[in-house]
This record gives structure tokens, C-alpha cells and sequence, in this order.
């Protein structure tokens, strides 16, 4: 987008605008509309199937299906740190986007947490430009599971989460932003 | 405050689950077996807590002999500090 050095600091009534002008004024209405969820109370699962962290879902209906979402998240929680990995994705209406190709067996995800430490903590970032070729109400949610059966994974906690300073707990949050095309 | 979560995790590994947030209220069965009873965790979480923390405390022994056997080693503090924090 380029940078609207061009337009005047102000208009005034007579002004007509050049194609150039206009151009640049469209760039700034670029992002047509913002929603986000932020979450701060805790999540954990014992499961190795991929679930709905709740409070990590925000909807938004596209103005015209040409347009883009660009969806940002910041999550922050842990795996099972003494026995597994965990997985996480994002997923649109109930179709799992942003996540790596099929490979056997592997699990495909977003991303992950990955700790070692029972009172650490993880934080992953999922940053991903969507083309939901859709006018109708659209929800993007984020889903964890364990990978290598019923184990734990958490959300704004750590594992050890004992009362005392050695303890933290956090927020997470999704926002996505309607762009035009 | 009970963790119903280290307590689900400890005293029912296999189990499959979901909590959300800190309340008994919170806890889903994912597996379709019965929930266990508030009573029955609010008992077990004693044992549980002090499960957790003797865990800490053996950490943190464990990584001060680790310190002093490296140093018993000839390795600088910086050294030390480098491998274990």
C-alpha cells in the first residue's frame, strides 16, 4: 500500500480528487472491519483428539467474498511436559486452515506449545491471510489436542499451577481483520 | 484453591477430559465415563498438592547437587550457570 504522501493535510470544499488522490485514499480504508476474543481464564484438556478452547472463537462476515481475513492470534499455554507434544489449529466454520501438509502419520497443526519444564510455559503465534470466498458469517477458532494419547495441554496456565509466584497465569486472543481486496 | 486438572491428571490418567477454568463446574467427561465426584476430588487434592510440591522441592535440589558436583568437576561458576540456570 503506498504511503499517501500525495493528498493534502486537508480538503476543502471545491477540491477534486485525481484517480491518484483516490487511490491512495483507498489504501486507507483497506482494513473494513475488525473483531477479536481475548481469553484470561484457563483451558485444559486431557485428549488426544483436537477440541474447541472455549472463549478462542470470533466471527465476522465478509463485506464481499473477493475479500481476505487476516487473522492473528497469540496464544499461550503448555503441552504435557514430562510426556508429550500437543498440537494446535486453527480452523475455519470446521475446516482446519494454516496447517502443514499431510505426511503419514504425522499430526498436521497451526502450530504448537512445546515446554520441558512442568512450570514452564509455551506461547505460539498463528498468522495467517484467509480467503473464506464468502459473504455469510464465518467463525475462526482456535482447537488443541495431546499428541500421543489422552495427555495434558492447557491454555493461560502451566502445568504446576501452584499458588505462588513461581506461577503465571496469561490471556490469549484472536482477532481477524477483513481486508478488501 | 483445588487444581481439579493436576488432580484429573494424577488420579485419573486416561482418562479423557476438559476444564474450563478453575471450577469443578468446569470439568467435561470427553470419554463417556461418569464424572468424578467433586467430594472425591476435593479429598484426593491434599495428597495431589503435596505431590506437586515435593516435585518443585526435588527439582531444585537436584539442580543445586548438579551445581556442586560441577564445580567438584572444576567447571567456573559462568560454566555452571551456562548448564543448569
Amino acid at each position: 500500500m503506498p504511503t499517501p504522501t500525495a493528498l493534502p493535510s486537508s480538503f476543502t470544499a471545491g477540491d477534486v480528487l485525481t484517480a491518484a488522490n483516490m487511490n491512495l485514499l483507498r489504501g486507507g480504508f483497506r482494513i473494513l472491519q475488525v473483531a477479536s476474543a481475548t481469553k484470561t481464564d484457563t483451558f485444559v484438556l486431557n485428549s488426544s483428539t483436537y477440541t474447541d478452547v472455549t472463549g478462542l472463537s470470533v466471527s465476522i462476515t465478509p463485506q464481499a467474498a473477493t475479500n481476505k481475513v487476516l487473522v492473528l492470534c497469540s496464544l499461550n499455554g503448555v503441552n504435557d511436559a514430562s510426556t508429550d507434544t500437543n498440537s494446535i489449529q486453527l480452523v475455519r466454520d470446521s475446516t482446519a486452515i494454516a496447517i502443514g501438509d499431510a505426511a503419514g502419520s504425522r499430526i498436521q497443526a497451526s502450530t504448537s506449545f512445546f515446554t520441558t519444564d512442568n512450570n514452564a510455559l509455551g506461547n505460539a503465534a498463528i498468522v495467517y491471510l484467509d480467503s473464506p470466498a464468502t459473504t455469510s458469517a464465518t467463525t475462526y477458532k482456535i482447537q488443541i489436542r495431546a499428541n500421543q494419547g489422552p495427555n495434558y495441554s492447557a491454555i493461560n496456565r502451566c502445568e504446576n499451577d501452584t499458588n505462588s509466584a513461581v506461577s503465571s497465569r496469561m490471556a490469549s486472543t484472536i482477532a481477524v481483520l477483513e481486508v478488501s481486496a | 484453591m483445588t487444581d481439579y486438572a493436576a488432580i484429573m491428571s494424577r488420579k485419573h490418567a486416561g482418562r479423557e477430559w476438559k476444564l474450563e477454568g478453575d471450577e469443578y463446574a468446569g470439568l467435561t467427561m470427553l470419554d463417556g465415563g461418569d464424572k468424578p465426584t467433586k467430594q472425591s476430588l476435593d479429598a484426593a487434592w491434599p495428597e495431589v498438592e503435596a505431590q506437586i510440591e515435593a516435585e518443585i522441592e526435588a527439582r531444585k535440589t537436584a539442580k543445586a547437587t548438579a551445581a556442586q558436583k560441577l564445580a567438584a568437576l572444576g567447571l567456573t561458576e559462568a560454566e555452571i550457570k551456562a548448564l543448569v540456570g
